[in-house]
């Protein structure tokens, strides 16, 4: 029993000796692997621009199914690299190259289709951003059936996107314009928000946007006399290029056109500069005597899951009161929020929700001895200013870029004319807004908790353009073979 | 009364039997004109009662003695042979005078022998020769009851009391000299018959034969090696020498390879111990190919008829059946009465009941069915983290088990995995659904170990409570239940298994109680092991290599199973001997541990919760329920009687312990992505085996012991481990084991090479996948696939440009990725599961053509590959064969020895068996 003892104690001790002082074992055999990172080249910068407006019902604007382009575009391009600059017309066959040459290119062109402008070899290059391309297009339409200013920026193609704008109420007309610069073919699915959410009709899928075209569908169509709304694109196949094409007819007259442009992702926080108020007489003119209650300023906020939000319009004159408003939004509807009585100013709209949203500003200019004698702009969000930017702007008109500052100290913003090379600085406030005249290209230097938006205003009337950082982001993607 | 009968006694150290000899002759009813005895003796002083006395060297063999004897002896008249072991009856002599005074023509008359102590068993009637030309007793082990002396002429006789014609024997120039000793009197005979003579036996004319010669009683010089050694030599000289000239051409030159095929088949029918006489025999007469043609001089200047003219005097195949039959119920009598007398004093009586069924162990056995209802197979093939179907055809696994060519990726040269041949033999009973074993043998794992431990503890308690709680523990323990959770399949059939291992390996080494009821069969046993081990170690190489390390040591510890035991580790070593080469080649010895199947990460640590299967302070394990209680009980052992038992046992589970920290450690880094271990969970589940059969060593002690740890073990331990068990079902799915669309399925039906790659989005990394046909199937995965200077290597430009691929195919960046696809032959990209981001890049390339969703994933069309016919052939390489080959021989071995009987050469004089039925 003794020796049972022993050894049982013996055994015990074993295992508590070894299970308390045994050694870490590590033993590593390593191998090497075709497994692990890969360098993936970014793909050639390339951006889509919408091309001249749209006009339905051919000339008398009573042909039923009848869409066309009405004119040309105005393009101006900057481009800088190594390689060549490509003018793709999609829908046509016409291209035109450009060598770059490590210069900077400056370029004007009318265009009479949708344009794809490719930056080619761009991966050469410094990291791939709108300084090595740029471009924006406008148009000053004068029709009867048509008049306004309609600018956009340039854009890449995406496979889903929102565009927070557009109505379809009486005298109103939303095009959506979906261009595909690919040789690839897509199939496009679309929703709807309205006030009253999405709307559910059929034909809404499966809307073929075949490679190197342009495909463009009256909204009206899916959702008639709806005065808010808001359009959600998922492409399956080729990437798209979108917008809404936006027109308003009060009674007999033409009384603005514009493009109107994806938003960025939701967000609870949203900047929107660019409320330049211009011709308030004029605009509270048609407002009452044409009771019509969306000549004036209003912000769109689409909510996918409701949002209790807080809007404050800022000017950029420290006397000048601009305005607050909150309200509340049910989940996966659209509202619109008249903004009224606000001085002629140049104003910055901040948003602060505690959902994420998406949004959009109509801007309404007030001409009162010229045709139309009111114009919008639909802006959308801008982004922040986390890198250096060029925008094309047009030489004519006035063109204004509005800085608003998230921080909460006062912050500088730099723009180069990159044409004259002359530079000049801007102070912002904290949470405030301030605004410089911009003409041809420039250069905006990056700034944190600053954001910016160009408008653009021609012959009294208004558009915008956003200022925008497109790139392909060349990565290492890990493989792993298994 | 004398006749004219010289006869001859031959002696050799064995003055007392002689003398009982010479008293029987010397009062012989009909006496001989002279008695002579031929003394060859080394050692022993004769006493000769006045007999005259021919001393002769030891060393002088048959032959010579007799013509030395006739030298002294008339020249004319009879001769009548007697060995110092064969005492004449005192009519013997006359009867056989009477036969020939029946038959002048009679040449050679035999005796009927009889047992030395016991008259009425007959022990040999003349010989003959089976039809492959064994040497055959018509007679042996019957009672005498007069039953067999109708027989009269035979092709030979055994010398013992042969009455030889001298005149014969002069023509036929005597016994041959060159002659073994056991084919001397045969030969003699048969050249007797072949010259016009005839040989017979007189039944009435009796010797009792103590046969010491055939019984190993004599010293070895005299037969020249072993009895059987002697028959064997026997029956190649006379094969050798009877046959045509090219016979004996063809059968000299294969002699040796004939005799080493012919000791696999004797192996495989349980007679290991055979094997030396016929390895030697064969080298002797190799080597005395002098001495054959000697012979067949002889038998040509002699004989004037061909043997084939004495083929009605062979031995039928009914009669070697009959034989066979006889010597087999004698053998299980003999074991019968030998397992009975062995057991009688130190076993306890054995209970009834304590079979699988009767004790009612097969209850519970369902009732671990039960616990895993909540996973049920629904399909045939089980898909898991660790499982994927097999190949739909079972051509298609056993073509690529031992195969020197891989199919996976692009396909590339290297040993395939042991693993396979174990794929191949579970799922060969169900060739039509090969994946059904996977998901039975999955499902039904724990029920599988249960028996397996059930048996194995029969070994040391016939208590059916205790077994059955030691089966339940095994089956609950955590090694277990947690391969199962993770689908690990290999690991579980591994850890099924090993119970059932460790069962064989105790019945070779004859460890543990012995059993009554069970006849030891051991090469069947070993058979068993070895299909056993290999199973495991191709399943769990870290597990298995423990395995045989042990069980090399218990050999060295136990000579006498020495080689039994070595000889479970062929199978093992037969099929890891190509990849074990490849991988020494290749100086990467250690990655023979590498776990077959898919590649996962090992999920323990190697600290001191490994006992535990690991845990943290924050979270408890519920491993800890069951393991915590019998580590205690397996501790409280050794406080137990039987100290040396527990001492073995622990030694064992501490071992294995040791082995499953230090295994735990080993890290396979492949490349910056893929890290793999070894899975010590089967070296775990070796030390809970331990630890279960401690706890059953405990119950052994006393009653109240027993209750007391099978109620601890069963509240503590077995209750909350099958509510875990139970509650905690394997994230496993079940489908008809097809892995692609339709659209690729169709294209591999019709036998058309394309390839699909298959990608996955995992958390950022993208894993690639490339197959041909119907996709990546169990039995094709490789370990060398991932190994160093194989395939996935920074080497491989082909690999490099597919991953190059991969990755702008799922960046989308407008690079050019159709002239790679069709590089590789590409036809179709598979993303599974369904990804948005990957989905959108592959929607935007240009030459893709998507065909949408399946069941198994969103799915491309490269439009611009064609597949091509494919030709498929079998690889029947040397690997494969000789691991084919190795499977047969073990699963021939493990087969039950029922029908076959055992060569006994010191009991009879001379039989064949069954071979000749065959």
């Amino acid at each position: 029993m003794v020796l049972r003892v022993l050894v049982f104690l013996s055994v015990g001790l074993l295992l508590t000796l070894g299970a308390l002082f045994s050694p870490s074992v590590s033993w590593n055999v390593n191998f090497e692997s075709v497994s692990g990172s890969y360098s993936v080249k970014p793909a050639d910068l390339s951006l889509v621009c919408p091309g001249p407006v749209f006009r339905t019902g051919g000339q008398s604007g009573t042909a039923v199914g009848q869409i066309k382009r009405l004119g040309s575009a105005k393009a101006t391009i900057t481009a800088m690299g190594s390689g060549d600059l490509e003018l793709s017309q999609v829908s046509g066959s016409n291209v035109e190259t450009f060598e770059l040459g490590g210069s900077r290119l400056f370029e004007s062109s009318e265009f009479v289709d949708a344009t794809s402008i490719t930056n080619l070899n761009s991966d050469k290059d410094l990291a791939q951003g709108s300084l090595n391309l740029a471009s924006s297009t406008h148009q000053l339409v004068a029709t009867e059936a048509m008049r306004g200013l309609a600018a956009a920026s340039c854009q890449q193609p995406s496979h889903d996107f929102y565009i927070v704008g557009g109505s379809t109420a009486a005298g109103r007309e939303a095009l959506l314009v979906l261009t595909n610069p690919s040789p690839v073919d897509a199939t496009a699915d679309l929703k709807i928000y309205t006030d009253l959410g999405e709307i559910n009709v059929s034909g809404l899928t499966g809307i073929s946007v075949p490679a190197k075209t342009t495909t463009v569908l009256s909204l009206a169509s899916f959702a008639p006399t709806v005065p808010v709304m808001t359009v959600y694109v998922q492409s399956q196949g080729a990437k798209l290029a979108g917008w809404i094409q936006q027109r308003v007819i009060r009674g007999t007259q033409a009384q603005g056109v514009d493009w109107i442009s994806p938003n960025k992702a939701a967000a609870r926080q949203v900047l929107i500069p660019g409320l330049v108020v211009r011709g308030t007489e004029a605009i509270n003119q048609v407002l009452e005597s044409e009771e019509n209650s969306d000549a004036g300023h209003a912000l769109r906020i689409f909510a996918p899951e409701g949002a209790n939000f807080t809007v404050q319009i800022i000017s950029s004159e420290q006397a000048v009161f601009g305005a607050v408003l909150t309200g509340t939004i049910e989940p996966g509807t659209v509202q619109d929020f008249a903004i009224d009585e606000l001085l002629d100013g140049d104003y910055s709209v901040f948003i602060s929700s505690d959902k994420p949203i998406y949004s959009g500003l109509r801007v309404a200019t007030g001409n009162a001895e010229q045709a139309p004698k009111v114009d919008f702009a639909w802006l959308s969000p801008a982004e922040e200013l986390s890198s250096d930017r060029v925008i094309t702007v047009p030489e004519s008109g006035d063109s204004i870029l509005v800085f608003a500052n998230s921080g909460s100290s006062v912050s500088s913003a730099r723009i180069q004319n990159l044409t004259t090379g002359r530079s000049v600085s801007v102070l912002v406030p904290a949470l405030g807004t301030a605004t410089v005249s911009l003409s041809g290209a420039a250069q905006i230097f990056s700034a944190a908790g600053i954001f910016t938006t160009a408008v653009i205003l021609i012959e009294g009337q208004i558009s915008d353009l956003e200022v925008l950082d497109p790139k392909n982001i060349g990565s290492e993607v890990l493989v792993r073979f298994r | 009364m004398t006749a004219k009968v010289s006869a001859v006694v031959l002696s050799h150290d064995q003055p007392a039997l002689l003398s009982r000899v010479l008293d029987q002759l010397s009062r012989q009813s009909v006496l001989p004109s002279k008695i002579l005895i031929v003394d060859t003796s080394k050692k022993e002083v004769i006493s000769s009662a006045g007999f005259d006395t021919l001393k002769l060297p030891p060393k002088t063999n048959f032959a010579v003695a007799i013509e030395e004897a006739l030298k002294n002896l008339a020249v004319e008249g009879y001769l009548w042979i007697l060995h110092d072991d064969s005492a004449p009856e005192l009519n013997a002599l006359e009867k056989l005078l009477t036969e020939i005074e029946l038959s002048p023509s009679l040449v050679v008359v035999g005796t009927k022998q009889v047992d030395w102590e016991n008259p009425k068993l007959i022990k040999q009637m003349g010989l003959t020769l089976t039809r492959s030309g064994k040497l055959f007793n018509r007679v042996r082990g019957e009672f005498d009851q007069g039953q067999h002396d109708h027989l009269e002429d035979v092709m030979a006789v055994g010398t013992a009391g042969a009455l030889i014609n001298i005149e014969k024997y002069r023509e036929l120039e005597g016994f041959d000299s060159k002659a073994p000793p056991l084919a001397a009197d045969v030969d003699f005979s048969i050249r007797a018959r072949l010259s016009g003579g005839r040989v017979a036996i007189a039944s009435d004319a009796k010797v009792s034969h103590q046969m010491l010669a055939m019984n190993g009683k004599r010293p070895i010089s005299w037969l020249g090696g072993t009895p059987s050694h002697a028959i064997r030599l026997a029956e190649f000289h006379l094969a050798l020498s009877y046959s045509s000239m090219p016979g004996l051409v063809f059968g000299w030159l294969f002699l040796i390879p004939f005799a080493i095929l012919n000791s696999f088949v004797l192996l495989v029918r349980k007679r290991a111990g055979d094997i030396p006489a016929e390895l030697s025999s064969a080298i002797s007469a190799f080597f005395g190919l002098g001495r054959i043609l000697s012979s067949r001089s002889k038998i040509k200047r002699t004989t004037s008829a061909k043997l084939e003219s004495l083929s009605g005097l062979r031995a039928t195949r009914q009669e070697v059946k009959s034989s066979n039959q006889r010597a087999k119920d004698q053998a299980i009598s003999r074991q019968l009465l030998e397992a009975h007398q062995q057991g009688g004093s130190d076993l306890p009586p054995t209970p009834a009941n304590t079979g699988f069924l009767s004790s009612g162990a097969i209850w519970f056995a369902f009732g671990l069915i039960a616990l895993n209802v909540s996973w049920v197979p629904i399909n045939f093939a089980v898909t898991g983290q660790g499982v994927i179907p097999l190949s739909a055809n079972w051509l298609d696994i056993f073509s690529q088990a031992g195969a020197s060519f891989q199919n996976l990726g692009f396909g590339f040269v290297a040993a395939s995995d042991p693993w396979v041949w174990v794929l191949a033999l579970i799922s060969a009973p169900v060739f039509f659904q090969p994946s059904l074993a996977v998901s039975v043998l999955l499902y039904l794992s724990t029920a599988i170990a249960f028996a397996g431990v059930f048996r194995l503890s029969g070994l040391i308690s016939l208590s059916n409570p205790v077994r059955i709680t030691a089966g339940l523990v095994y089956a609950l323990w955590p090694a277990l239940t947690l391969s199962i959770s993770e689908t690990r399949f290999n690991q579980v059939l591994a850890i099924a298994v090993l119970p059932w291992l460790v069962s064989s390996v105790a019945k070779i080494a004859n460890l543990g109680l012995k059993n009554s009821e069970f006849l030891p069969s051991r090469w069947s046993e070993v058979g068993i092991a070895g299909l056993l081990l290999a199973i495991i170690s191709a399943s769990s190489p870290a597990l298995g290599l423990a395995l045989i390390g042990l069980i090399l040591l218990l050999a060295a510890t136990r000579p006498k199973k020495l080689v039994a035991l070595i000889f479970t580790t062929g199978l093992s070593a037969l099929w890891f001997a190509p990849l074990a080469l490849e991988r020494l080649e290749k100086n990467l010895p250690l990655t023979l541990l590498l776990d077959p199947g898919p590649a996962q990460s090992t999920s323990v640590n190697p600290n001191w919760t490994l006992p535990f299967f690991g845990f943290s302070f924050d979270s408890l394990s519920l491993a800890l329920f069951i393991t915590l209680p019998i580590i205690t009980i397996a501790l409280i052992a050794l406080l137990t009687p039987n100290l040396v038992a527990n001492l073995s046992l622990w030694f064992l589970a501490v071992a294995a312990l040791s082995l499953a920290f230090l295994a735990a450690g080993v890290r396979f880094n492949f490349g910056e992505l893929v890290t793999l271990g070894i899975d010590v969970k089967g070296l775990l589940a070796l030390f809970g085996l331990a630890l279960v059969l401690a706890f059953v060593q405990v119950t052994t002690a006393s009653q109240g012991l027993k209750v007391v740890t099978v109620s601890a073990v069963a509240l503590l331990g077995l209750a909350p481990a099958a509510f875990a068990m139970s509650t905690n079902p394997p994230d496993v799915s079940y489908s008809d084991g097809r892995g692609v669309p339709s659209i690729v399925q169709a294209d591999s039906d019709a036998n058309v090479l394309v390839r699909t790659l298959r990608l996955e989005n995992l958390d950022g990394q993208i894993s690639v996948e490339v197959f041909q046909g119907p996709g990546i199937k169990l039995d094709q995965l490789s370990t060398s696939y991932q190994i160093s200077n194989s395939e996935l290597s920074l080497d491989n430009p082909e690999y490099q440009r597919l991953g190059q691929l991969a990755a702008n195919l799922v960046s989308a960046n407008g690079a050019d990725v159709i002239s790679s696809l069709e590089h590789f032959g590409i036809g179709y990209v598979l993303v599974f599961p369904k990804d948005k981001e990957l989905q959108m890049a592959l929607d935007s390339t240009r030459g893709l053509e998507s065909i949408g969703e399946t069941d198994f994933g969103q799915l491309w069309k490269v439009q611009s590959v064609i597949g091509e016919q494919r030709v498929s052939s079998l690889d029947f390489g040397i690997p494969k064969t000789i691991g084919l080959g190795g499977l047969l021989f073990y699963i021939l071995l493990a087969l039950p020895a029922s029908s076959i009987r055992k060569r006994r050469g010191k009991e009879s004089a001379i039989f064949v068996d069954v071979e000749e039925t065959n």
